[in-house]
């Protein structure tokens, strides 16, 4: 899976959570510019995106998390494990 | 909404939980509005909003308080201003064994233990005590699901000192505590966390970034099993399964088959599972749903393969059977019709896809759930999505299916006389027709929070109000029972007036639809005139609030002989009946006043 097609699915997440489906995302995207992007909700999307890659980001990954960058990094290493 | 049927399928729902909500909430479903305070042991968020979805499945419009995390004890016991204000109809107590305070240790002596198990039970009771008095609604509390390690392997059972003991013992309380207290309810998550499994039931990670007591897997079940609770206190439980036959309740086609080709029985694999599935509606039948047959087939072929010898039912386990080559959406209607019961009581099983996918699209309520070719996935959907759910075990639901069973026989009857009067009079009736007594209050609340056809204004109660109307001064609260020569109905019918200023304004009106056309709504309004004369009040006022289902009633206080007095804002009337007006009519039914 590249990059690119890994931030779609993300990007689809982030709308279907937060239930705007015109939601626009950029990977510097932080939660203070995502409306609705808060603790409780960055633990639903965690969620969802690691069952959606089958992957596990780990109390640590979760921890680091501060912008939208950080999930798809976060993906990419799980993905390669 | 076929996504929030069993096999839950947890990601989409928690993926989608938005989108589906919005979908649930445009459907033209009559919402039944319920004020929900969820009190958190741990975080409440994300469950109370897929239970938010699994409600308004079951026709129940949430709104929601959430306590400040973990602060479910304090907020009840204290009494906390917000919760007070928000006076919930129903609260869920959402604990689990990340609440309980204090754990035995291996050096404590069994004696210690035991009063450590004690002053749990206690911090609990003296919870639940001050929410009765607090609030007067009903309580669900989560048991608790045992601890994920065993500190002494397989002895954490045995001895007083394992936590697993000890939380058994805690478990036990609970649900001692809900046997003897009417309004408290269990929503058993030992139970659910035995059956996913507590190794997909706690989350480690969720626990620590988030305060969750358990997966997010595991949400919707738990939803599930909650929203079924709360369906059946406020009496939305569905009443009737219909059953299609052919590889439903025997594997193989009879017609083509013949009653010796079909499976069914000990004595094949195939047969075997549909054997377990018909031990299971029978046990069902056992409890009070209604058992009903919907199947393309030939009568006779039908009544065969019911009778057959190794199966578990028998065609008399079975209300109504129509076997014929009608679309099933048509065989489906005429079952409710013929059981006077709502289409959105029915549970429909069929193999087909086909099939389901007709009913669904051509009858707006029955809920027809996604199943398998395996008559094991049909006992789970029906256990997964709660369909029969009920808080108690009483003598009417029991009775209910024989009840239903006499009411066919009376309609055979009924056919026999020209004349309705002849046949009425043939059906020997009495009524017993009383002031409420405490031995009644259950299944009046029951009858109160079922009953959607016959009401009058649809106010729903607690068994603490019915409790509070016996004994008010100024109200008048009766029921009627009724029998005739097939049987006992039960009680069947609830009139509860409120004197105000010089009238009495009846309050609430119902009656079962069991007893339609029966006149027993005469008895009890004569019986009700009676009372009210002998408190010297000369003028009745009636109310009648229409809802979607109440049309059968929308005439009655003109049928009665009220005048309509003026019309409501909501769509309804108020209607008035000055005494002297008043003429009783002949209702062929011998009444006891008791």
């Amino acid at each position: 899976m590249t990059e690119d097609e890994i931030f779609v699915k993300i990007k689809e997440i982030f709308q279907d959570i937060l239930d705007d489906e015109l939601l626009e995302i950029g990977l510097d995207s932080t939660p203070k510019e995502i409306d609705g992007w808060d603790s409780v909700v960055n633990i639903d999307i965690v969620f969802a995106v690691e069952a959606e890659f089958d992957v596990k980001f780990g109390l640590e990954g979760i921890q680091s998390i501060s912008k939208v960058s950080d999930v798809l990094r976060l993906v990419k290493s799980g993905l390669e494990k | 909404m076929h996504r929030l049927d069993y096999p839950f399928d947890w990601k989409v729902i928690h993926r989608k939980r938005a989108a589906i909500r919005r979908q649930l909430l445009a459907s033209e479903h009559n919402f039944l509005e319920k004020k929900i305070a969820v009190l958190g042991g741990s975080s409440t968020e994300g469950v109370v909003k897929t239970l938010e979805l699994f409600l308004l499945k079951k026709g129940i419009k949430p709104t929601f308080y959430e306590s400040e995390f973990g602060q479910y004890w304090e907020e009840i016991v204290l009494q906390k201003k917000a919760l007070v204000d928000f006076s919930p109809d129903l609260i869920l107590i959402h604990t689990s064994c990340e609440n309980i305070k204090i754990w035995p240790k291996p050096s404590q002596s069994d004696e210690e233990v035991a009063s450590l198990v004690k002053s749990e039970q206690d911090r609990l009771s003296q919870m639940w005590s001050a929410a009765a008095e607090a609030f007067g609604c009903p309580i669900i509390q989560n048991n608790f699901e045992l601890p994920m390690t065993r500190q002494f392997g397989n002895l954490d059972s045995v001895l007083a000192q394992g936590k697993t003991n000890y939380v058994l013992q805690i478990n036990k309380f609970v649900s001692e505590f809900a046997k003897e207290e009417k309004s408290f309810f269990v929503n058993d998550i030992n139970f659910l966390s035995s059956q996913l499994g507590l190794q997909n039931w706690f989350n480690e990670e969720l626990w620590a970034t988030a305060r969750y007591a358990f997966d997010h897997s595991v949400f919707p079940d738990y939803a599930s099993n909650v929203a079924s609770i709360v369906a059946a206190i406020f009496g939305l439980t569905k009443k009737c399964l219909v059953l299609d036959l052919d590889n439903v309740m025997w594997g193989g086609v009879i017609g083509d088959d013949g009653l010796n080709g079909v499976n069914i029985g000990p004595d094949s694999l195939v047969g075997e599972g549909f054997l377990s599935f018909q031990r299971y509606i029978k046990a069902l039948g056992e409890r009070g749903v209604v058992l009903t047959v919907c199947s393309k087939n030939e009568d006779t072929n039908a009544m065969e393969g019911l009778a057959h010898p190794d199966g578990a039912v028998t065609p008399s386990d079975f209300s109504v059977v129509r076997a014929n080559w009608d679309p099933k959406s048509e065989n489906i209607k005429k079952i409710a019709a013929e059981l006077n019961i709502g289409l959105d009581s029915l549970v429909f099983i069929d193999d087909s896809p086909f099939e389901r996918e007709q009913v669904r699209m051509q009858v707006q309520g029955p809920s027809v759930p996604e199943v398998t070719k395996s008559p094991s996935s049909f006992i789970m959907a029906i256990e997964k999505n709660g369909y029969f759910e009920s808080v108690s075990l009483s003598v009417e639901d029991i009775a209910r299916n024989s009840i239903y069973k006499t009411n066919a026989q009376r309609k055979i009857k009924q056919k026999q006389f020209s004349n309705y009067d002849d046949f009425l009079v043939s059906l020997c009736m009495k009524a017993e027709i009383s002031k409420f007594k405490p031995i009644y209050y259950e299944r009046i609340t029951q009858l109160i929070n079922k009953t959607n056809q016959f009401n009058l204004t649809t106010n729903r109660y607690s068994v603490s109000d019915i409790a509070g109307f016996a004994k008010d001064e100024n109200c008048l609260s009766i029921y009627g029972k009724l029998e005739d020569k097939f049987g006992d109905n039960g009680l069947v019918a609830v009139l509860i007036g409120k004197q105000c200023n010089d009238e009495m304004v009846i309050d609430t009106w119902l009656m079962s639809c069991r007893v339609f056309n029966r006149n027993l709504e005469f008895a009890m309004f004569n019986e009700f005139v009676n009372c009210v004369i002998k408190k010297d009040i000369r003028r009745i006022r009636g109310v009648f609030r229409p809802t979607k289902k109440n049309k059968p009633v929308s005439s009655l206080f003109q049928d009665m002989g009220f005048d309509r007095d003026k019309d409501l804002e909501d769509g309804g009337s108020e209607w008035v009946l000055p005494l002297e007006k008043y003429k009783s009519s002949d209702y062929k039914i011998e009444v006891i006043y008791d």
